[in-house]
């Protein structure tokens, strides 16, 4: 599986890689899980998968079994892997922003009575901006 | 559990983003709604957030980003689907019109506004007494457009 300038690493040494990593790529295989960053595979030490069944539209099998073509993945395992893991970062991280908006608002003192209060002006205005005045 | 199909209403949307109110983010997290919205709430969003909060332009954009991964994005409804509305506020017209037209049941938190909205949508009120939804299913909906 490795060539070119490509090294192993596992456990911390792997962890900091996948951090830092970009195109990252996972591909299973048995016990182990072997990530590819750019130029480096990653075998960290996970625990071993479970299996679970996926049911896709014909046209998204089609998208996945191109990217499969054109070397982007290697299985439709990997793909659904990664998207999962993808999806998954990308909640954590709109939760994340959502946190610091409600301690902005919470620091200035921002109530649903003040909600309510922008709310009424927002009407007017934003009503006259998208039909114009009645 | 049958899904409900809901049009979520900018106040709602605020105080699940600003986290004011249980309620509304109960209906944020809650697998069984299929929430939508419109690009006129988008606008109501961002005038608020920004022009009158004053948060910055990148923090309006996680917001705004949030619901759009949340909620499918509708339409803003023209002047002339919804001539006919009733309705005090008229700046609700495009929401209770965006409902309407997608046969969405409306979730707001604005006594005033459900008492008007009822007229022509299905409409749940989020209260904050017992921390439940309160929902009035109207008869047959008026035709809201010419």
């Amino acid at each position: 599986m490795l060539g070119g300038d490509q090294e192993v690493c596992v456990g911390k040494e792997a962890k900091r890689r996948r951090v830092i990593g970009q195109k990252i790529r996972y591909i299973a295989l048995k016990e182990k899980y072997y990530i590819f960053c750019n130029s480096y595979v990653i075998i960290s030490d996970t625990m071993s998968n479970a299996s679970i069944t996926v049911r896709l539209a014909p046209h998204d099998i089609k998208i996945i079994d191109k990217k499969i073509e054109e070397g982007i993945f290697t299985s439709r395992s990997d793909v659904i892997r990664y998207s999962i893991r993808h999806t998954l970062s990308e909640i954590d991280s709109n939760e994340r922003n959502l946190d610091i908006l409600a301690e902005i608002a919470k620091e200035r003192n921002i109530t649903k009575k003040d909600v309510r209060k922008a709310l009424k002006k927002a009407h007017i205005e934003v009503y006259q901006e998208v039909y114009g005045d009645d | 559990m049958e899904m409900i199909r809901a049009f979520i209403d900018t106040s709602v949307i605020l105080n699940k983003i600003l986290k004011l109110s249980k309620e509304a983010e109960k209906v944020f997290s809650d697998p069984d709604i299929n929430k939508y919205t419109n690009e006129y709430v988008l606008k109501e969003l961002y005038h608020i957030l920004k022009k009158q909060f004053k948060f910055s332009e990148i923090q309006v954009s996680y917001a705004l980003d949030y619901v759009r991964d949340e909620c499918t994005i509708l339409p803003t409804p023209e002047k002339n689907e919804f001539t006919k509305v009733k309705i005090h506020d008229k700046a609700d017209k495009p929401i209770v019109c965006s409902a309407f037209k997608h046969d969405l049941v409306l979730y707001i938190d604005d006594e005033k506004t459900y008492q008007d909205a009822k007229k022509y949508v299905q409409v749940v009120r989020i209260k904050k007494d017992n921390g439940s939804r309160v929902c009035e299913v109207t008869g047959s909906p008026l035709a809201i457009g010419q």
